[in-house]
């Protein structure tokens, strides 16, 4: 298997005035292509902050991320930008849907700034839906739904632009147990079904067990791998 | 993103908030309706002058005295208001233009004069006509007892004339005239038609005082026009019987004339016309288009006054600007999470800013639509009570023109002053900070 994502020696300090705090030490890490990889840690121990700069929201102080071999820090804005609106997904702890708008538009949002025609998006994000068992709810406006249907319509939107790898910070943070586990089987269902890439930030040791390679950071330095 | 997701997606973030965008779109719509309604009057003045003048041989018909006199210009009469009635105590026309045009210049007008080595004034000028400087006493109908005050020229074919009803004059024709609407109303005739081929009478005052009447008939009836202050022509012929009599056997005034018309060729550049002007400037002329003379006076007023009004319009709309960026700002504050998020899956910083950008665009041309609907709907209410009142008579003169392109012009110029108005708060969204943009709360 290939390697998709390499850290090599990855510093992030953040400056602050004249105080500066150092939340990723040299970090030295490879993921390869449908690997399940979660990052555990503490709050505040660099867990998001590592998350952000692999999936370039974010750049690293001193160090590299090298995407399939390249490295990031020679490509510009509007490549990085492409990156991450093709090749990436998203799920966040908070869901970020837009509440006022309908799921099936708040789905095809990556294929919207992508410039995809509307019919075509609209096409492909109702497939996504269906697989996710929302299919009924593709008019309802997201503000409408509860917290698992949320999470779903949030995976549907990861996956629309057929990624490489999720990006999923804290995804059952904000969910009950049982509905928690619904929207784990349905990562792990994809990681499995399509090959994709799963990186998972949590502090859940259930969710960490499922994932065959475990990062744990403390202050900012991998403690375990 | 594709430029139609821009407008879509701002026009539903708009309508999200629909208190604030409206309370914005009112301050757009009373800048919209100001300013369509100041440059709808100003367009409305300005295409009756400009109709007024191209109603005449504007650019190559000369007026052509001699440099002893000036052009008066309160000969030209006005279109408006009452005809005085004759009062034989009382001069007629005031401002009339005394004339020292003499047979000998006349002549040269019509001469083989070189101009120079291209061009003789044979060759540039198609024709001359010398105006008699007839004085008439009044004009009347038969039928009725009222007499009033008028003023005959010589009817030139190349000053085109509009007409209501009837013909214009021809070479043929005997004491042959074409007067105004107002005049065939104050004549009697309830409708143009009706005066046509109708015969009035036009007095003459010798130089012993005694009055002659001339019987006339109307040929034409033309809309009340500036051009020639409204008053009636005659044949040549006519004319210049009224004058032989007015003059009695006084052969030095019989060849003297007010003026000149000179209609000069078509073909002539607009080099070769100065060429013209400026030679019979040397020949002791004074010369001026048709165009020179009431544009002089008119024009430039009538622009000056509608960009006076359209400033203030402007203001207002200075005001509006203020009001859109302000609520672009709100708009960018409360959706700081959504840019985020937008910003994480992909979008560039451009299509940040135009996404906020169009919000304030289409805020613009909402307001400006709906402003400028407002103002052409008061402008024609106006315009037809004007017509009604203050205008009656003046045909052809709606107070408020609302041309397609100065439209369009008003809404472009509304969707451009919203753009630079959501400018610095799309550069603020633009420049938010996607992770710090999506822990916002």
């Amino acid at each position: 298997m290939n390697t998709q994502i390499q850290l090599k020696d990855l510093t992030k300090t953040y400056q602050d005035g004249t105080q500066s705090f150092t939340a990723l030490h040299d970090i030295n890490l490879s993921i390869k292509a449908g690997e399940r990889v979660a990052i555990i840690g503490k709050s505040g121990s660099g867990k998001s902050t590592l998350m952000h700069v692999m999936s370039l929201l974010d750049s690293p102080t001193a160090g590299d991320v090298l995407i399939e071999g390249k490295s990031v820090s020679r490509i510009n804005e509007y490549q990085k930008n492409k990156l991450r609106n093709k090749a990436f997904g998203f799920i966040f702890q908070q869901f970020f849907l837009n509440p006022q708008q309908n799921v099936l538009h708040n789905v095809a949002l990556p294929l919207k700034i992508d410039g995809v025609p509307s019919a075509e998006r609209n096409e492909k994000a109702k497939s996504l839906l269906k697989n996710v068992g929302l299919e009924d709810k593709m008019n309802e406006k997201a503000v409408n739904l509860s917290g698992g249907q949320k999470q779903r319509v949030a995976i549907a939107r990861a996956l629309v632009n057929d990624p490489l790898v999720i990006f999923a910070d804290e995804p059952t943070g904000n969910l009950d147990t049982e509905t928690g586990k619904q929207v784990i089987d349905l990562l792990l269902q994809y990681n499995e079904e399509k090959n994709i890439t799963l990186v998972v930030v949590t502090h859940d040791d259930d969710i960490a067990e499922i994932c065959k390679k475990q990062i744990h950071l403390s202050d900012g330095k991998i403690t375990k791998k | 993103m594709k430029i139609t997701d821009y407008i879509i997606t701002a026009q539903q973030n708009l309508f999200r908030q629909k208190l604030r965008t409206s309370l914005t779109m009112i301050a757009i719509f009373i800048g919209a309706l100001t300013l369509s309604l100041t440059n709808g009057i100003g367009e409305g003045v300005r295409n009756f002058f400009t109709d007024q003048l191209s109603s005449a041989e504007s650019e190559n018909t000369i007026l052509i005295v001699t440099n002893q006199t000036k052009f008066s210009t309160e000969d030209s009469g006005s279109p408006v208001g009452s005809i005085p009635e004759y009062n034989p105590e009382k001069q007629s026309l005031d401002g009339f233009a005394f004339t020292i045009l003499t047979q000998e210049q006349c002549d040269f007008l019509q001469s083989d004069q070189k101009i120079n080595d291209n061009l003789s004034l044979k060759d540039a000028v198609q024709s001359v006509y010398c105006g008699y400087p007839l004085q008439i006493e009044y004009i009347t109908n038969p039928q009725e007892d009222k007499r009033y005050i008028a003023d005959i020229s010589t009817y030139v074919p190349e000053i085109r004339v509009e007409l209501l009803a009837g013909r214009l004059i021809t070479k043929d024709d005997e004491n042959a005239i074409v007067v105004s609407e107002r005049y065939a109303t104050i004549l009697g005739f309830e409708e143009p038609q009706d005066a046509v081929g109708k015969t009035v009478h036009v007095g003459v005052e010798n130089p012993t005082s005694v009055i002659k009447e001339f019987p006339v008939t109307i040929v034409g009836v033309q809309p009340n026009s500036f051009v020639n202050g409204g008053q009636p022509f005659g044949n040549e012929s006519l004319v210049r019987e009224m004058y032989q009599y007015a003059v009695g056997n006084n052969e030095k005034l019989l060849d003297s004339y007010s003026g000149a018309i000179a209609v000069l060729d078509s073909d002539l550049s607009e080099d070769d016309v100065s060429e013209v002007r400026s030679y019979l400037h040397a020949e002791n002329f004074e010369t001026e288009t048709f165009e020179e003379i009431i544009g002089r006076f008119v024009l430039q007023f009538i622009d000056l006054a509608r960009w006076g009004l359209n400033l203030f319009a402007l203001v207002v709309l200075l005001v509006a600007a203020f009001g859109i960026a302000n609520t672009i700002l709100m708009s960018v504050y409360e959706r700081t999470r959504e840019i985020g998020l937008m910003r994480a899956l992909g979008a560039s910083k451009k299509n940040v800013f135009f996404l906020m950008s169009f919000e304030a665009m289409i805020l613009g041309f909402w307001g400006a639509l709906i402003g400028l609907i407002g103002g052409i709907v008061i402008g024609t209410i106006l315009s037809s009570i004007a017509s009604n009142t203050i205008l009656e008579g003046i045909d052809g003169f709606t107070l408020f023109a609302f041309p397609i392109l100065s439209s369009i012009g008003i809404v472009v110029l509304i969707i451009l002053i919203s753009f630079i108005a959501s400018i610095i708060p799309a550069i603020k969204a633009m420049r938010l900070d996607p992770i710090k943009a999506l822990r916002h709360e």
